[in-house]
């Protein structure tokens, strides 16, 4: 009762615009005050929530993204994988999600993977004919990958959060995100059959090898980022270091794109960002530690022991939940929210945790695509000039795609989730 | 003005952190030898980062929310959730700023294991954040309200709110 009463009021506080880790906290004061407990213990949660090295991978992989998005280094991606997948049927849509594909190695957020290959090919697309509603519906579609393919910061978050490790997490997303990938592209090709868009040049193997050249200083980054983290060279928040010094260096050196002020630039938009997204995370250990001070996942947790529920129809369950709640909030609040109430139950019904952890990062990005709420359209419909409502009618075969994985991804855990990092020993 | 600083003293910090990582890697892959004190400067760095970069944060007007629903009200309406945002979010500075002293006089007296500075530098970034960011929703109560009965929008800043 309790439980629900917190919550009705985080979300009426939250509807009402209040920031969201203002929200959070506010709540965490309430049942502080009501218990009567000394509220020096928001202060000490609020330092607690980020007393953590794994969170420090959050600024740096958001910075490294943003040198990536900035240093016009995804012509070089867009023309490499042009040159892979142009000759299908509807070549471009199929470029721009395998330049996703490149990109979500190197970012961590979808917002810079957006901006980065959105700016690049929504024009020439258009120019090619392919439909406004089409292009944004690709575009803002295959963004998702970029949180799904590692890096990955709400992977980062998550980890550092449920204490899952954020390395098995990345291995996993590596699987679902290339499996999603191959499934966009998939649709993408089926619809450009029937709306007879066009191909690009054929696939010649002097050409793709003078583009692949050219892209290889990008394309080394995921390298460099993935066999790092998953060869248990450096850890992931050493690997967010390296990734912002080669990108820097790549992007000032060697395509000279990056200059001095525009990575000054980055870096104050880094600031931006990392402040906005870590005080929410702070603010959600503090929420986070009043609700188990109070036990109220224990009010959700008893019902769902005696429902007696199988594994996979609770993570069917979640997963509802979780995407009609991320049609309304932003995948961050919808995890400090949702989340610490149902992991507790993981344990009980013998569900891995990262097993979990994909389901969620899945539904987070699910919640990217579906309006009102969603960054990724907001920035494609603006970059594509095409409005929400024939965007989003275009984007439901890719939302559908999408939930098909999750389906896969919540149905066959062993091989979709758990292979590579157990093969790696993560 | 502030925010140029601000924005200046974050963008070092976050160069500090990348630098820091950095080199701990190289330790220990070409030297051979662990960097004791990488972790604990990594965490003080982050701590800062986090409060520091919230308050520019709020400057900016870049906190996530949800307007979807604000954004539908008339503007009068609008006006007064911005007036009770900031009588929260002044809540928030209060409580940063008052009961985060009181952790930073608590832990004074105690340093840490490696670095051997006092704790109280670490937790410092609590109360100084919370100071500013008190005074910052005070200042803007102030503004909207004035702005509010002028029959102007409430908000002096425009919504920057992203996402990741």
């Amino acid at each position: 009762m309790t439980l629900l009463l917190a919550l009705c009021i985080l979300l009426g506080l939250i509807g009402f615009g209040v920031p969201i880790a203002v929200a959070l906290i506010a709540i965490a004061v309430g049942i502080f005050w009501m218990a009567d407990v000394d509220q020096l213990i928001v202060a000490q949660r609020l330092y607690r929530g980020v007393q953590s090295f794994p969170l420090l991978a959050v600024p740096l992989f958001i910075l490294a993204g943003q040198i990536m998005s900035r240093s016009g280094i995804s012509g070089h991606l867009v023309a490499f994988a042009k040159t892979l997948v142009g000759q299908m049927r509807g070549g471009l849509a199929a470029v721009n999600v395998v330049t996703s594909m490149f990109f979500a190695g190197m970012s961590g957020t979808s917002m810079s993977d957006t901006a980065a290959v959105g700016g690049m090919i929504i024009d020439p697309m258009v120019k090619r004919g392919y439909s406004r509603a089409f292009t944004g519906a690709v575009t803002a579609a295959s963004s998702t990958i970029g949180i799904i393919i590692p890096p990955s910061v709400p992977m980062v978050i998550l980890g550092a959060y449920l204490g899952i490790s954020t390395g098995a997490l990345f291995a996993a997303g590596l699987i679902s995100g290339v499996v999603l990938g191959l499934a966009l592209i998939f649709v993408a090709w089926l619809i450009s059959i029937r709306a007879g868009y066009p191909v690009e040049e054929k696939f010649a193997l002097r050409r793709a090898g003078s583009a692949f050249v050219k892209a290889l200083p990008a394309l080394l980054m995921p390298a460099i980022i993935l066999g790092g983290i998953l060869g248990g060279i450096f850890t992931p928040t050493e690997a967010s270091a390296v990734a912002v010094v080669y990108g820097a260096a790549v992007g000032m050196f060697y395509y000279r794109t990056l200059t001095p002020a525009l990575l000054y630039q980055t870096l104050c938009e880094a600031a931006v960002l990392s402040g906005a997204v870590m005080l929410v995370t702070a603010a959600a250990h503090v929420m986070g530690f009043a609700f188990t001070y109070e036990q109220l996942a224990d009010s959700i947790l008893r019902p769902l022991a005696e429902l007696e529920m199988s594994p996979v129809t609770f993570l069917i369950l979640l997963s509802v939940i979780m995407i009609v709640a991320g049609t309304f909030l932003d995948g961050i609040a919808m995890i400090f929210i949702i989340v610490p109430l149902f992991f507790p139950a993981t344990e009980m019904l013998g569900i891995d945790p990262v097993h979990f952890g994909m389901v969620v990062v899945l539904c987070w990005g699910i919640g990217q695509q579906t309006p009102p709420v969603g960054a990724a359209l907001f920035i494609t419909s603006a970059i594509a000039k095409v409005d929400m409502l024939s965007l989003t009618r275009a984007n439901l075969p890719f939302i559908g795609v999408m939930l098909l994985v999750l389906l896969a991804v919540i149905l066959f855990p062993e091989i979709l989730v758990l292979s590579v990092p157990r093969a790696l020993g993560l | 003005m502030i925010n140029r600083i601000l924005e200046a003293i974050i963008a070092g910090l976050l160069v500090a952190a990348v630098g820091v990582a950095f080199v701990a890697v190289i330790y220990r892959y070409a030297l051979d030898a662990a960097l004791s004190w990488s972790f604990e400067l990594s965490l003080a760095l982050l701590t800062y980062i986090t409060f520091l970069g919230a308050y520019l944060a709020l400057r900016k007007g870049a906190h996530l929310k949800v307007t979807l629903l604000v954004d539908r009200l008339p503007r009068p309406a609008r006006g007064l959730t911005f007036l009770f945002n900031q009588v929260l979010i002044a809540m928030l500075g209060w409580i940063m700023l008052w009961h985060g002293g009181r952790q930073v006089m608590r832990f004074a007296d105690q340093t840490t294991t490696v670095l051997e500075i006092s704790t109280a530098w670490y937790y410092a970034a609590i109360p100084v954040a919370g100071g500013l960011i008190l005074l910052d929703a005070i200042w803007l109560m102030g503004v909207g309200a004035v702005r509010l009965v002028q029959g102007h929008e409430a908000d002096p800043r425009p919504n920057q709110s992203g996402e990741i």
